[in-house]
């Protein structure tokens, strides 16, 4: 009787066992390009990749080991700074995705389904998406947490000419490396895409004491903003980096408009994105991160103005910014 | 005594692990599914995750449309209203869990997505009001209709006599998925990705009958295929 019992219950174990331990990942790109050689070695890039992932994770380990796989040196630099704050696994065996152009000679694969599990602490799983860029040569170039299809979709379909989606495809692509640069506490990207007379703001709400001496609390509607250098924000942020396990940054509610003085400015774009913050120290906010991007050096954009204004105006979460007072690229003067 | 509780506890823990062991499957499967029709490039799909079912459900349908709307400039359609309404009526979806979240597939079929625009527009044609002859044309019998619809091989040639005979009230028809939501016999049509009608089929007291060779066919032998039924009144 016992014996039959255990047999049962192996029966039932190992199907699911070896369900649950395979590391192995095979990306398919079902649409989206018709050269098939450069298809292939896609296809066996990525699926190298995602293995590697696959088994780093089940492994448990805290390097990954890159050695063989089609990347550039960027990219497994990135890749390993991204393992190191947090560990993460693809969750399909099979992942079927198409291939979209991300500019001139380059490709990107999006939506790679991974589940990601912070190190060093007990948060839940969360899910996030992943966006593989490719060289004409099929090597991967990066590989990025990407911005949400929907607003991917957004930006993209409001493209006015050829060039003009170009461009969006570029500024979508350089947002999802400054998203993913927070999580790789990669400083060497951030001061590289900052100008050095970037002009960076930070808004607070300002919090009022009532007059007859209760507590603080916040009535809303005054935002106190600090002008910060170049050199006092990367100062900032490498202080944080330093003192943080894992930072977190999500965007949504992405917009991106080109400049309203054209022709002068017809490099400029205006980002707005909705930005969640979070880190291992427990601290959150949530706010509008205000960018303009120059693309006057395609290879070598750059952002002339950041800006950081709170979401909430209240403590309760009941009073939002209005939407009118975030910040537009009409709101600053570049003298070009 | 205890040898019951021990059988008991067995059997839980059987129980358990066959439940988990099904849904597991069960996930899989749905997963091939997707996988399935993003690969073989017949339908439009999108797919969206969210810890919130409905968030999840209302980005997968915009994305849906977006993706529709795009297929349709591909083809030189413009997609007004009413067809982005057909889509989301005529859509299907699959959905899974992965871990805390829900993921939601939508999907429709690129021939479902062909045959929509013309349709609605003509249906919704408005209707004449100039009298151009006194004399009343003969009405067609329900075999010539069936004959003239039979001698089509694209939907180019049928969308104008099915738009004429919806307009004469002649005709009911809509995207065929199963024998159980028509009642009585009816009439299917096959086609494929690129809007080619591969057959036409006659259902009589369960079975089916080509219309051209009149020999019985097995509706299996047209999977892969998008089906319409219809009715001549």
């Amino acid at each position: 009787m016992k014996n039959k019992f255990i047999i049962l219950l192996l029966s039932c174990i190992i199907p699911f066992a070896s369900y649950a331990q395979s590391s192995f990942v095979n990306l398919e790109i079902a649409d989206g390009l018709q050269n098939m050689t450069l298809k292939n070695k896609m296809e066996n890039n990525a699926s190298a990749l995602l293995s590697t992932i696959n088994k780093a994770y089940l492994s448990n380990v805290n390097v990954l080991d890159q050695r063989g796989l089609a990347m550039t040196d960027e990219a497994k630099i990135g890749l390993a700074a991204l393992w190191e704050n947090a560990h993460f696994y693809v969750d399909d065996e099979s992942v079927v995705s198409i291939c979209a152009s991300a500019g001139v000679g380059q490709y990107q694969v999006r939506q790679i389904p991974l589940m990601i599990k912070p190190q060093h602490e007990s948060l839940d799983e969360e899910y996030q998406e992943a966006v593989i860029m490719f060289n004409s040569n099929g090597t991967i170039t990066r590989v990025n947490f990407s911005i949400a299809t929907n607003l991917v979709s957004n930006v993209m379909k409001k493209g006015l000419s050829v060039e003009d989606t170009r461009r969006r495809q570029q500024i979508l692509s350089y947002v999802e490396q400054f998203r993913t640069a927070y999580n790789e506490k990669n400083i060497q990207f951030m001061e590289d895409v900052f100008s050095e007379d970037a002009l960076i703001i930070t808004g607070t709400v300002v919090k009022r004491k009532p007059k007859d001496g209760g507590s603080v609390t916040l009535t809303g509607g005054d935002v106190k903003y600090t002008k910060f250098t170049k050199d006092e924000y990367i100062a900032h942020l490498k202080k944080s980096f330093a003192s943080n396990s894992w930072i977190n940054v999500v965007f949504d509610e992405l917009k991106c408009v080109l400049h309203p003085k054209q022709p002068t400015m017809k490099d400029f774009y205006g980002v707005t994105v909705r930005q969640h913050y979070s880190n291992s120290r427990g601290y959150s906010d949530d706010g509008y991160l205000f960018m303009i991007w120059d693309f006057r050096d395609e290879q070598h954009p750059q952002i002339h103005v950041r800006t950081w204004q709170p979401y909430w105006l209240d403590d309760a979460k009941t009073k939002e910014l209005p939407k009118e007072d975030v910040f537009r690229c009409s709101d600053f003067e570049i003298e070009l | 005594m205890m040898n019951k509780i021990n059988y008991i506890r067995k059997s839980l823990i059987l129980l358990f692990l066959s439940c988990s062991i099904s849904s597991l499957f069960a996930q899989t499967d749905v997963k091939l599914k997707i996988n399935e029709i993003k690969r073989s490039g017949n339908f439009i799909s999108a797919e969206a995750t969210d810890t919130i079912l409905t968030n999840a459900e209302q980005m997968a349908e915009a994305l849906l449309l977006q993706e529709a709307t795009d297929y349709f400039a591909q083809i030189g359609k413009e997609a007004d209203k009413a067809i982005l309404a057909n889509v989301t009526t005529l859509k299907q979806d699959l959905s899974m869990m992965r871990g805390r979240y829900h993921r939601v597939f939508m999907y429709i079929a690129k021939t479902d997505v062909l045959a929509l625009p013309d349709d609605a527009k003509l249906v919704e044609l408005p209707k004449s009001t100039t009298v151009v002859a006194t004399v009343q044309p003969v009405k067609q019998t329900k075999v010539e209709i069936l004959n003239e619809i039979f001698s089509t091989t694209t939907f180019a040639q049928l969308k104008p006599i099915f738009a004429r005979l919806k307009q004469e009230d002649r005709l009911e028809y809509n995207v065929f998925r199963g024998e159980s939501d028509i009642i009585g016999d009816f009439y299917l049509l096959f086609y494929d990705k690129d809007a080619n009608i591969k057959a036409f089929l006659s259902h009589n007291n369960g079975k089916y009958v080509d219309a051209k060779s009149q020999k019985q066919v097995l509706l299996s032998s047209f999977s892969g295929l998008g089906a319409y039924w219809f009715k001549i009144k």
